[in-house]
């Protein structure tokens, strides 16, 4: 096998240490005898292993040299797997982030979505999404130029970076539109988040002195809404809609009473036990 | 002396329907009237209004000529033959039984500047729907009432559940209604206190009882009030009990 010319595989791994030298000196002596199975070093199956000399104690060097298996930087492997992983990662970032703000994109966010919600079915825990919208925002483009649009968006999105939580995704759809993805974050929380963002924004604004503000629409998934990605979604969708169409600059979301009055209301059946078994009593 | 202060304003409410708000309403403001308070009664229950029929009253004016027109609540209030004012509802309006948001939160400001009362009773409809529990809360105190059936305890309960978990309210008051004798109403009262207090975590207030009684039928069906066509009645006293505790409870 000749892994040069295989196109960048994922099961391509970099293995900066190997603890026990003897599985090493066991995949090398493989190697060297021209093994045609795949190799594997601490039970982590891949193409090939990559152990830089410096590495390696230089006792155990010895050993290697010994057995006569020894791979000489000179030959620019090691460096030519290097600078490959390296590029690797690169491309891996660039085709999952926006250029411009250093947000995920799309295509990461409608992959993370049904990542979440796998999650929230399996785990029970609830999480938001937030879909924001700037109002206004084609005003700084058109009169003040592309340059300080630019500005402001990658300011706004700086400033939500530094306020979003590590477990949190925000993403930049393209233009003015983002959404955020905000795991195990029941929707009283996402508002308070979403009020946040949206009252940075407004500071931002106020501090370039354009006239820009922002709509959001945000919904909580939760284990009982037996929707798809796409429903989820368009529900958000919708939120935010209601936010531009009733005014803008505000966030939309579900009507929280009327949604904790649903909850309330089912009287769960250790409480209707409870009530039966008493009433019988009075019967009898 | 009584002009400039604000009037009380108490919910008669259920959860269930049928267990007799509306009787129930009626009968202690007539007592109320009798023991020398200012009473005004507010028909909330919005489609399916009946306070009017059992006072053998048609208004002219209700309750829609405020929601879709442009008169205040004070325009509408009618005096009545148990000597409290009533604001009536009209009955059978379908669009009444969904009102707006927005419209709700107008009666609702509309009945915090009524004054010259010492106190306001509305009643509200059945069920717990939006309408039901945004005149609950505006009230400084709601009145539950059940009877014998467990239904009316859980529905009960239930509404005891959604005011305390959604609006954080933690005092109610109970009136059982159309029960044996004290006894059992007491008993019945104590299911639903013991339930509250080992889910929820607070007691509830015992009001009183009404007794089944015979003349209650006979009254409505003669469209009058029973504690006034009955005055020896049992269930008269029973309310002129209740009406006595509810200004007791009132006052600590």
């Amino acid at each position: 096998m000749n892994p040069f010319k295989k196109p960048l595989q994922s099961s391509l791994k970099v293995v900066p240490a190997v603890k026990t030298l003897e599985k090493l000196i066991n995949v090398l002596n493989k190697l060297a005898a021209g093994s045609k199975s795949r190799l594997s070093i601490q039970d982590e199956p891949a193409d090939i292993f990559l152990i830089p000399a410096r590495d390696i104690p230089p006792a155990d060097l010895k050993k290697l040299v010994k057995k006569g298996v020894i791979i000489k930087p000179k030959d620019g492997i090691i460096n030519r797997f290097l600078q490959l992983e390296k590029d690797n990662r690169n491309l891996k970032s660039i085709s999952i982030t926006d250029e411009l703000t250093g947000f995920y994109n799309k295509r990461f966010f409608n992959k993370q979505l049904k990542i979440e919600i796998a999650r929230t079915k399996r785990t029970g825990e609830p999480f938001c999404l937030i879909f924001i919208d700037l109002d206004n925002f084609k005003s700084i483009n058109d009169t003040l130029g592309h340059a300080k649009g630019d500005e402001f968006l990658i300011k706004i999105c700086r400033l939500i970076d530094q306020k979003t939580r590590p477990t949190d995704f925000a993403c930049r759809f393209g233009g003015d539109e983002f959404a955020a993805i905000l795991p195990e974050t029941s929707l009283l929380d996402g508002i308070v988040i979403a009020q946040r963002w949206h009252e940075l924004i407004a500071n931002v604004a106020r501090q370039m002195k354009v006239i820009v503000s922002s709509s959001m629409g945000i919904d909580e998934f939760n284990a009982n809404k037996a929707i798809s990605a796409q429903e989820f979604f368009d529900k958000v969708d919708q939120e935010l809609y209601n936010a531009k169409r009733t005014g803008k600059n505000k966030i939309s979301h579900p009507d929280l009473v009327s949604r904790s009055i649903a909850e309330a209301k089912s009287v769960t059946t250790t409480e209707k036990d409870t009530l039966y078994k008493a009433f019988a009593q009075v019967k009898t | 002396m009584k002009t400039k202060s604000k009037p009380l304003i108490f919910s008669v409410t259920s959860g269930k329907g049928g267990v007799g708000k509306s009787f129930l309403t009626t009968n202690l403001a007539t007592t109320l009237a009798n023991q020398g308070k200012k009473v005004l009664v507010a028909d909330c229950d919005l489609g399916l209004a009946n306070i009017d029929i059992m006072l053998g009253i048609n208004p002219t004016l209700t309750l829609k000529d405020v929601v879709f027109g442009t008169l205040h609540l004070r325009d509408v209030i009618t005096t009545t033959k148990g000597g409290f004012d009533l604001i009536p509802a009209s009955s059978g309006v379908r669009e009444m039984a969904q009102l707006l948001f927005e419209k709700i939160q107008m009666i609702k400001d509309m009945l915090l500047e009524i004054e010259g009362y010492d106190i306001i009773l509305l009643d509200t409809g059945a069920g717990i729907s939006e309408v039901v529990l945004q005149f609950n809360l505006l009230a400084g105190q709601n009145i539950i009432v059940i009877n014998r059936e467990l239904t009316s305890l859980t529905d009960a309960y239930a509404m005891v559940k959604v005011m305390y978990q959604v609006f954080g309210r933690k005092t109610f008051s109970i009136i059982t209604n159309n029960i044996k004798d004290e006894k059992e109403g007491s008993n019945i009262f104590k299911n639903i206190d013991t339930i509250s207090q080992r889910f929820l975590g607070f007691p509830l207030h015992y009001l009183g009882h009404v007794v089944t009684d015979d003349v209650v039928a006979k009254a409505i069906l003669k469209q009058e009030m029973a504690v006034l066509a009955f005055p020896h009645s049992h269930i008269t006293t029973n309310f002129s009990q209740i009406g006595k505790a509810i200004f007791d409870w009132q006052k600590h």
